[in-house]
């Protein structure tokens, strides 16, 4: 179990101390008429706070039906799924939209953020649904602070199309922390990025990873998954592998052997 | 969600799409502009056609010669040669809710004068028929008792003949030529107007002594009408009950035959037009209702397509905590902008049109704010009923489904 010495930039001092996440013997199903899927058949996994987890698999081995129950956006056909201790197959729609909201943060392949609506803006975007009234100069410091924690103080006010796909990405990562999630969800977050750019997003996820947050990262290149500090192999619904990566090596190192985008 | 942030998200998405947006408003910019133009007009029309009964006096009754037609309000008097000048006479005699009388009798004629002619309709009365029909000469004077007695040959010109046969110069003095008989005018009456309802020409008219009409142009003995004020106008429904008693009796008609005249109180004509006028509202109004259903049905198709459109992004609000209830809102809100905007711009345009058809066509248009706020009401209420099954449909957007739309 880590216990976070000092408190963390990232996430406010948590009351719970136990496992963020505990999944226990998931099942997944998918009834799709004739056919019916069995995507999860009995997945036990527990990450404590502050892990770093990278979770691989080929396509169909039902990482991505994982992390949509880990991400609340969908519930298990059995098992139980206990965030921060809190059952949430057991809740409404609704009220896993405000767990979405507040405890969780997503990171998607393809960024989503909303064309048109400044950088700035898609990192309010979050605030906006948080069930208590903030004003909008509360909401605006929450977001500058979520994009200096990535890097992106300035552009702020420029469009998703006006940036480059690494400074995407970012405002991706900035949304996902403006409320202060417990975990940030990846999913394939390098997957449209160049090798260079992609070694640079693992450096944030290192550094907020160093600040106490805790990560599950989707990923299918071990280049991207030796950062993190556990992996996981999924495989035909099941947990094929589960290990402790030892020594790590620090994205900043490394990206001082890649070379840079200007000598290309 | 707050509402305000709500509204202004909408407006930008509204501003997206500027050419669609504001097609789709048109339709509703259109049907509230028709609803209230077309409410407008009918209910001028009501309006003009109370005011004309009014200024006719609505203690007024005519006793016409001929059976009425059954529910209708055809006066065609004259069908009958009962009714006499004794008549009228007993009216005033024995009907105590009676307080004048005049008779009628009148026929189709060519005016003459000088190069000009004018067809119109020349009627014998009596001086009193000024006086019930409280009716000016504008100039000149009214025929009176004697010009009757001796069957004089003067005539009181309306203000159309008086226009088309005389132009600018006064016609007093004057004389036109009836029936190759010459009539002096002696007195033009002051403008009446359309008749209520019907829409007759008032002023197209030519009023002369009733023995000078009956003995030199229509041969007739006999009256086509009496016109009768009753005391006041509750005392109206009195007076019909006595005239028809006391006609039924003078004629003599047996209990259960038809009567060979018909009374017609003025209070039940004011009635039967404000019911007529009422319809004629109604009728436009539902003409008018039509467009802007139309217009709540292109609001409904415009935001099907804006939801099929911004799959993606509800998926994206979803997964960072929005709730159906905050994704129904949102597009209920936007349907809701796009639909008073047009509802707004509708209402411009519906008191600017009623202020041409009032000064292209001459009817009167009367805009109520009861007209105003209900086609504000209905133009919400037209947003929230179209909006709705769109921002529905975007709500129950399956999250995981929506952000992997392309």
């Amino acid at each position: 179990m880590v216990t976070l010495a000092q408190g963390t930039p990232a996430t406010e001092t948590p009351a719970w101390k136990g496992p963020v996440i505990q999944v226990e013997n998931i099942h997944k199903y998918y009834d799709l008429g004739e056919t019916k899927v069995h995507a999860l058949r009995g997945v036990s996994v527990e990450i404590a706070r502050g892990e770093f987890v990278a979770i691989m698999g080929a396509s169909g081995s039902g990482k991505s039906t994982f992390m949509n129950l880990l991400g609340c956006l969908d519930r298990p056909s059995s098992g139980r799924y206990l965030l921060e201790g809190t059952d949430v197959s057991e809740l409404t729609k609704a009220e896993l939209a405000l767990i979405r909201n507040q405890r969780i943060g997503f990171v998607f392949q393809g960024f989503n953020l909303l064309s048109r609506t400044t950088a700035l803006e898609n990192v309010e975007l979050p605030t906006l649904y948080t069930r208590r009234h903030m004003e909008a100069a509360e909401r605006e410091k929450l977001a500058r602070e979520s994009l200096q924690m990535v890097g992106l103080g300035d552009r702020v006010e420029h469009f998703p199309s006006q940036l480059s796909g690494g400074q995407q990405q970012r405002v991706a990562v900035a949304r996902a922390l403006v409320n202060r999630p417990s975990i940030l969800l990846a999913d394939e977050p390098t997957g449209n990025l160049d090798s260079r750019t992609a070694v640079e997003i693992m450096q944030i996820f290192q550094d907020l990873n160093d600040g106490g947050l805790t990560i599950v990262l989707v990923t299918h290149e071990h280049d991207i998954a030796q950062f993190a500090k556990r992996t996981i192999i999924f495989r035909d619904g099941k947990v094929r592998k589960d290990e402790v990566n030892e020594e790590q090596p620090r994205a900043m190192e490394v990206l001082k052997t890649l070379p840079t985008l200007e000598e290309d | 969600m707050i509402y305000l942030a709500t509204i202004r998200i909408a407006l930008r998405a509204l501003a997206r799409n500027k050419m669609r947006s504001a097609l789709t408003m048109l339709g509703i910019i259109i049907g509230v502009g028709a609803v209230i133009a077309m409410v407008g007009v009918g209910q001028g029309a009501q309006q003009q056609s109370q005011q004309q009964i009014a200024s006719m006096g609505s203690n007024l009754l005519f006793v016409g010669a001929g059976t009425v037609n059954r529910g209708g309000m055809h006066m065609g008097w004259g069908a009958t040669k009962s009714l006499v000048e004794d008549d009228l006479k007993a009216i005033l005699k024995q009907c105590p809710s009676v307080a004048d009388a005049a008779p009628g009798d009148g026929t189709g004629v060519q005016v003459v004068y000088g190069n000009e002619n004018w067809s119109t309709r020349i009627t014998g009365t009596s001086p009193d028929y000024f006086d019930i029909r409280n009716w000016q000469v504008q100039s000149g004077s009214e025929f009176t008792a004697s010009d009757v007695e001796s069957s004089a040959n003067v005539a009181v010109i309306g203000q159309t003949p008086a226009q088309n046969l005389f132009g600018d110069s006064d016609p007093v003095g004057k004389l036109i030529r009836i029936k190759d008989l010459p009539f002096k005018v002696i007195g033009v009456l002051a403008p009446k107007g359309a008749s209520a309802g019907m829409g007759q020409d008032q002023d197209d008219v030519i009023f002369a002594p009733l023995s000078t009409v009956q003995k030199k142009l229509t041969g007739d003995t006999w009256l086509q009408w009496i016109i009768v004020s009753a005391k006041s106008k509750e005392a109206s429904y009195a007076a019909q009950q006595q005239i028809t008693d006391l006609l039924r009796e003078r004629h003599r008609i047996r209990p259960g035959m038809d009567d060979d005249f018909f009374v017609r109180n003025m209070a039940d004509l004011a009635e039967f037009r404000d019911a007529q006028n009422r319809l004629f509202t109604l009728l436009l109004a539902s003409v008018a209702s039509i467009s802007l259903i139309v217009g709540g049905i292109g609001i409904m198709n415009i935001m099907l397509v804006s939801v099929t459109e911004r799959t993606r992004e509800i998926g994206i609000r979803m997964a960072i905590g929005a709730t159906e209830e905050d994704v129904q809102r949102q597009f209920l809100i936007e349907a809701l902008v796009l639909s008073l905007l047009g509802g707004g711009v509708g209402i411009a345009l519906g008191i600017i049109s009623s202020l041409l058809i009032t000064n292209m066509a001459g009817w009167p248009v009367l805009v109520s704010p009861m007209a105003i706020a209900v086609a504000a009401l209905f133009s919400a209420g037209v947003g929230i009923f179209f909006g709705y099954y769109p921002a529905r449909k975007a709500a129950q957007l399956d999250p995981i489904e929506a952000l992997r739309y392309e």
